[in-house]
Formats: C-alpha cells, structure tokens, sequence
C-alpha cells in the first residue's frame, strides 16, 4: 500500500538552529542557490520599507498647510502603505528560491495571509478617508464627495482594481474558503495581479509621489521587478524546466482507495539535486490541471531519471489527477522543503509520520544516513491499518537497513500521543534529531509531547501542511 | 499567417526569457547529437538562466523607466488631500467666520456702507 499528500500549504519553514553553537543551520538546497535569506533579514527588511513609506507622507504633512487634518493624514500613510503592502504580498509569493529557502514557504504562505488581510483593510481605509478628506475640502457631503473623487482622474481604474482585490479577500475567508474549491480560489487570485495593474497609475499619480520623479521611477522599479520575479520564478523556471528536463509521467500506479502514485520521468533531473523529504510544486499540463500547481512531496528518494510522487484524494483536483494517463506533460517547481538529512545535527533520529505526513519520511527513511551504531526509528500514526500507506516498502527498508526500525501506532490500539508514550517507545529520546510530518492536529500534539520529554526546539524538523 | 508569425515570436520571446535555445534553431534541428549539444548548452552552469535573468531584469528596467517618466507631475487628487480648499469653499468660511464675527460685535466686513440701510434716506 502506498500513501499520498496533497499539500495545500506544506512546506518546512522552521527555522532552525544548531543545538551546539545556535547558528543558523543550512538549508539542504542551500548549497544550490546560496543560503537563502534570513527571517530576522526579511522582516527587518520589510518594516524598514513601511516606515520609508509611512514617513514620507508624514514629512510631506508636516511641510503643508496647518493645522494637519486627520483624514488626509490618514488617506496619505494609508494609501502609501497599501501600495507597498500589495508589492510585498506579490513579492512574498513569488517562489523566489533565496525566500522559499531561507524562510520557508509555509511561513511566507501564513506571512502572506495575515498581510493581505492588512493590506486590503488599508486601501478600504485610503478609500474612505480620501472621500472624507474631500468633502471636508469641498464643504459637501460623503455620497457627492464619492462621485467626485470617482471621477478624478486614474480613480475609477483604481477602484475597479479595488473590487478584484476584494473578491480573493473575501474567498479566503476561513467559512467562504472551506465552501470553495482550491482550484476556483486559486483561479480567482490571480485577479489580483490585475486589480494591481489597474490601480498602479493611481499609486504613481497620487499626491506623495507625483511630482517626485526620482521616487515614481522608484515605485515603478519596486513594482516591475517584484513582478518579474513572479513571471520568472512562477512561469518561465517551470517553462524552462519543462523544456529541459522533458518530464512525463510514465506510469499511474494504483496504490489502494484513492490513492495513486505518479512516476515522473524525465532527463538529467540531478541537476534539480532534489533531496529526500523535498517537494515540488506539480503541474499536469491536461486541459483539466494546466491552470493550477499543486504540491506533492516526492515519496520515494529522487533519480536522475525518475520522481515519484503520490497523491491521495483530498479534492477536486487531487480527484482527478488518478486519472492522469501515462503520456502526459508535466512542469515541476522546486524543489522546496527542508526537512531533509541535512538538517541531522545528532547521531540518532525519529522519524514522526502522521496520515498521508508519511509521503516525505517514507523517501527519508531510506537514505537518510545510518551508520552502524546508530538509530533510525519511524513512529507512523494511523487511524486503523488499512490506513497505514506505504507498509511493504516501510518494512522491506526496515528490514534492508541496520539500526533502522518501524513502529506502527494506530488510533485504535494506541491511545494518545503523550510524552511517556515517546519516553517508553524511543530510548534516548532528547539525544536525537525529531522529524515531523503529520496533519495539523496531530502535529500539535506531538510538537507539545516532545517539548514536555524534554526534547530541545532545535532539534526538532518540521514538516507543516495544511490540507 | 500573420498569427503564426506572431505566436512564433512570442513563443520565441518566452523560450528567449527562459533561456531555451532559439525557436528558428530548434525547429531546425533534426540530429540528436546536436539536440544534445544545444542541451548541454543551454544549462544552468552555461548561462542560459543568466542571459535569461538579465533579459527579464532589462525589460523590468525599461518599463519602470517609461512608466516612472511618464507618470503624472501633478496630481489629480493633490488638491483633496493636502487639504487646499477650492476657492468657493474658502470664501463661503470667510463669510461664515465674518457672520460669526458679526454676531460677537465686531465690525462686519464693509462694502463701503458702515450704516443701516433704508433709514435716514
């Protein structure tokens, strides 16, 4: 039997450091394209900007007309702000290798999910203050103020772009989310690269910039080359990939209800140097799947000629991917992720695997290195044992690799995950590297049970997904 | 015709951007081994990404300068903001402040007449 998981948003993105010198460790495709950047880089980075761009206006206030009044006060730094936050949310999805890697994807995704909902309630507040700002300078009402201000120049552009940027907002609200498919949210997202365009010259015509050349050519750099990291790293990479690499897949390989693995093949893949617990961002290029990248952990250890990926019934897409005929075109991003044996700082590891969590541990329990002496030991949490993917393969590397173990823990035999559990059934416990991969609940639980046995934080290597 | 030429180009331009080897030489390449020689070629480690990279940075450049040169000197919206009332709504408060004024005592703003007017005529 075999398993599969489809990640919406999975991938590692845990910093970690090491337990011996506290430094940073690198990220396993580091050596690849460099370290990647820092968290702490990142953020600080990121407010730097916002307060450029709030203190700018600021100044600008303070040099006009006194008294300052609120509204436009507000209007300004709002307005100022939510041309930037945009760029940034943009930019922190732009899969530019140095962010996913030195971050990490499911950091960025959750980074890029709270600041959108910042940044799409400061433009609903620069909406609302410039129309207030108005009426207070015309000495008219709110509603007349609004037909003025719509009627301005570059202004109905920018508010149409406004409403696009509304309706993925409104999507990914969690009760609306849970009601609509994954490839429709996805699909409706990409309006928001078109919201953006249509309200760019509003930003480069407003009152803070115009009028400054030097700092419209500056906004408009920001703007083209943040887009051009996505059309580089989202479009032309997997292009050129696909061009390069030629990946099809070869077989379909049924591996039990709802559950298929796909073998990619293809040409020089070593040049990806894909690693054991890493995935990639899968496209099929079916009339069915060419719109929509889903991530797949690769589920056995990568060739030079072949991926294998398996993918478990979770949605609509997912659904239809096990009707993928042998033949078809595929276009691969990555590889991302960094649980891989890389991070190992100890001579013994647990393997924690819960559900379809095993995908990524499957492919590391069986390179993941093991001298003679040392320990290997998989804990696979499953509901029954129908459930338990992957078993022949689990044991037959079992079996073929000394010092490595596999213990099956099923929800109806094993009660909780608690840390007198972990105590009993791993020896040497804080002594070792901890690997994690599981759905969030039981990821939860684990991440708690370790901390209380005493397991230090930074030996521990999370795989977080959300499905 | 003119449609496939134009998606020829624009075929061309995107496999260009990416690096890949010119469309007119692909199509043209019929022996395996200079297909492999053309792939050897186009690698990462032989500058295909870099001329790709830079072609894409170029482009982003180009296009911030001609947005960034043409954009609006003066904003549309500069008066709201900065909070300059128009000339009208700043004499209708010039005359609401002189009423008020009025109303406390002060000499109400002249017209030339400081009296009452219609009596002692």
């Amino acid at each position: 039997m075999s398993g599969v998981v489809e990640a919406r948003v999975r991938e590692p993105g845990t910093e970690v450091r090491s337990p011996r010198t506290g430094e940073r460790q690198p990220s396993p495709s580091a050596s690849k394209a460099g370290r990647g950047f820092h968290v702490q880089d990142v953020l600080a980075a990121i407010g730097l900007g916002a307060l450029l761009v709030v203190g700018w206006p600021l100044w600008l206030a303070l040099q006009g007309p006194q008294p300052l009044q609120l509204p436009v006060v507000v209007a300004h730094t709002s307005g100022m702000l939510a041309g930037y936050g945009v760029v940034v949310m943009i930019g922190l999805m732009s899969r530019t290798p140095a962010l996913e890697r030195g971050v990490g994807a499911d950091k960025l995704a959750r980074w890029h999910s709270r600041g959108g909902r910042a940044v799409v309630g400061l433009v609903l507040v620069h909406a609302w203050a410039a129309v207030v700002a108005w009426a207070d300078s015309r000495g008219e009402g709110v509603w007349p103020a609004l037909w003025d201000v719509l009627a301005l120049p570059w202004l109905l552009p920018a508010t149409v772009g406004t409403l696009l940027l509304l309706v993925p907002a409104g999507l990914s609200i969690r009760a609306v989310r849970k009601r609509v498919s994954y490839e429709t949210w996805h699909a409706l997202h990409l309006l928001v690269y078109l919201g953006v365009a249509l309200s760019f010259v509003h930003q480069l015509a407003g009152p803070d910039l115009a009028g400054h050349r030097l700092l419209q050519l500056a906004w408009a750099l920001l703007y083209t080359h943040v887009f051009t990291l996505v059309l580089k790293h989202r479009v032309l990479t997997p292009l050129r990939n696909g061009t390069r690499h030629r990946m099809r897949v070869k077989a379909v390989i049924p591996e039990g209800p709802g559950v298929v693995s796909l073998l990619v093949e293809g040409r020089d893949l070593h040049e990806l140097q894909a690693q054991s617990g890493q995935f990639f961002r899968w496209r099929f290029l079916t009339p069915d799947h060419w719109y929509a990248a889903h991530p797949f952990s690769l589920s056995a250890p990568p060739t030079d000629t072949h991926l294998r990926l398996t993918v478990k019934t979770l949605g609509d897409g997912s659904a239809r991917l096990q009707n993928l005929q042998p033949g078809t075109w595929v276009l691969a991003e990555g590889p991302y992720g960094a649980i891989t044996a890389d991070l190992r700082t100890r001579r013994h590891v647990l393997l924690v695997a819960g559900g379809v969590g095993i995908t990524p541990l499957r492919a590391l329990f069986e390179t993941i290195p093991a001298a003679p002496g040392q320990d290997l030991l998989l804990l696979y949490r499953a509901r029954t044992a129908s459930d338990v993917l992957f078993k022949d393969e689990l044991d037959e590397i079992a079996r073929r690799r000394p010092g490595a173990r596999v213990h099956y823990l099923l929800g109806d035999q094993v009660g909780p995950l608690s840390p007198e559990l972990f105590h009993r059934l791993v020896p040497g416990l804080v002594q070792r590297d901890v690997y994690l991969c599981g759905p969030p609940g039981m990821a939860t639980a684990v991440r708690r049970s370790l901390k209380h046995a005493g397991l230090p934080g930074a030996q521990l290597h999370e795989e977080r997904f959300d499905l | 015709m003119v449609l496939v030429h134009t998606a020829r180009a624009l075929l061309a331009l995107i496999l260009g951007l990416a690096g890949v080897a010119s469309l007119e030489a692909m199509t043209t390449s019929t022996s395996e081994s200079i297909h492999a020689a053309r792939h050897r070629a186009s690698g990462p480690d032989r500058g295909g990404l870099v001329n790709g990279k830079r072609a894409l940075t170029g482009l982003a450049t180009v296009l911030a300068l001609w947005l960034g040169l043409t954009a609006p000197a003066v904003s549309p919206v500069a008066p709201t903001l900065a909070s300059q009332p128009t000339p009208a709504v700043a004499a209708q408060r010039a005359i609401v402040t002189g009423t008020a004024r009025a109303g406390a005592g002060a000499v109400p703003p002249g017209h030339g007449d400081t009296g009452p007017r219609g009596d002692g005529r």
